[in-house]
């Protein structure tokens, strides 16, 4: 079975790592495993994700081919 | 002279004689039958076929000038089973027909909802229903049902589903938890762009995104789009989108690098 194909990656304020792929979102740092943030655990349609940022609130964006526009509120790790 | 007038005379005696004939062999008015059915049924509207023929008629309606005879009868609409029946009609008499569908369990559908999370209020047609996913609704009448899920610090969803007859339609609906997570698109919200390409956040939590058709800066209400015809931006379709520390946006796009 073939890997998600990465479009970018994000290292937030936290050193947590982000990768945008065309299944959804990875997560992981020291403390976490990788975690998916995909359709299937959030119940947004997070895929093709082509970029991520922090704002200034610690609140994370993601930007997406054809869904849209995400912000992540608050971890929910 | 005598010839001639013996002639008309014949002349006259032959139209008259065919004239009286013409009338001889018109048919005598034969009466229409005088038989009837009357049909309603529970919902209404239901399309009145006799013998396999569309009567485009819809129920509440009467079928009338029938003979003496059995008449098959069904009653057929969208999302319902056929019901077929049989009506005998006597005396060239009246027959009344009332069908009632949502006594026939074979008529009715059920509908499954769940949700992730469970417990969300269910409200169908804007009705509380006040029942809690997971539930069965069992014996709907087949229609389309509006139905909106609430559940505490989530956003509402609300969907349409056709519940058909002797079916049962499950769904499982996935609440998305608005303390987490905001979601904007060109439905939802006045976002000027669909295809979207890069994503950076200015010192002023400006978010300035990259689109196929230009970029997009939004402040958290307002959304704003530069493209090369309002704009210094070189091509429409952006690559990518950096903040230096003087809050300068650096944009690339397929054709060239610019500041904004």
């Amino acid at each position: 079975m073939p890997g998600p194909i990465i479009n970018c990656i994000y290292i937030d304020s936290n050193n947590s790592k982000w990768i945008g792929t065309n299944l959804g979102v990875f997560f992981f740092n020291e403390f976490s495993n990788k975690i998916l943030l995909d359709e299937s655990a959030t119940g947004l349609p997070i895929k093709d994700v082509t970029g991520i940022s922090e704002d200034v609130y610690g609140n994370i964006w993601f930007s997406t081919r054809e869904n849209g526009l995400f912000k992540l509120k608050q971890r929910p790790f | 002279m005598k010839n001639i007038k013996f002639l008309l005379m014949l002349l006259l005696a032959v139209c008259i004689t065919f004239c009286e004939k013409d009338v001889s062999v018109s048919p005598p008015d034969q009466p229409p039958p005088k038989g009837s059915i009357i049909i309603n049924s529970y919902p209404q509207e239901f399309k009145i076929f006799m013998n396999g023929k569309y009567r485009i008629r819809n129920t509440p309606d009467s079928i009338r000038w029938l003979g003496d005879g059995a008449y098959e009868i069904s009653l057929r609409k969208e999302l319902f089973l056929d019901t077929v029946f049989t009506i005998e009609v006597v005396d060239e008499g009246k027959t009344n027909v009332f069908i009632d569908l949502s006594k026939n369990p074979r008529m009715l559908g059920d509908l499954s909802i769940k949700t992730t999370p469970s417990g969300a209020e269910i409200f169908l047609n804007d009705s509380n229903t006040t029942k809690m996913s997971p539930f069965i609704f069992r014996n709907l009448l087949p229609d389309i049902y509006n139905i909106s899920l609430k559940y505490e610090d989530h956003e509402d969803f609300n969907t349409q589903i056709a519940v058909r007859s002797s079916y049962k339609y499950e769904f499982t609906a996935a609440m998305i938890d608005s303390t987490i997570w905001e979601y904007y698109n060109i439905e939802n919200s006045n976002m000027p762009a669909k295809v979207l390409t890069c994503i950076a956040i200015d010192n002023n939590n400006v978010k300035w995104i990259g689109s196929r058709d230009g970029v997009i800066s939004f402040d958290g209400s307002n959304w704003n789009l530069q493209s090369p015809s309002n704009s210094r931006l070189t091509h429409q379709v952006v690559t990518s989108i950096s903040v230096n520390s003087n809050n300068e946006k650096w944009i690339t796009t397929i054709e060239g690098i610019g500041i904004a």
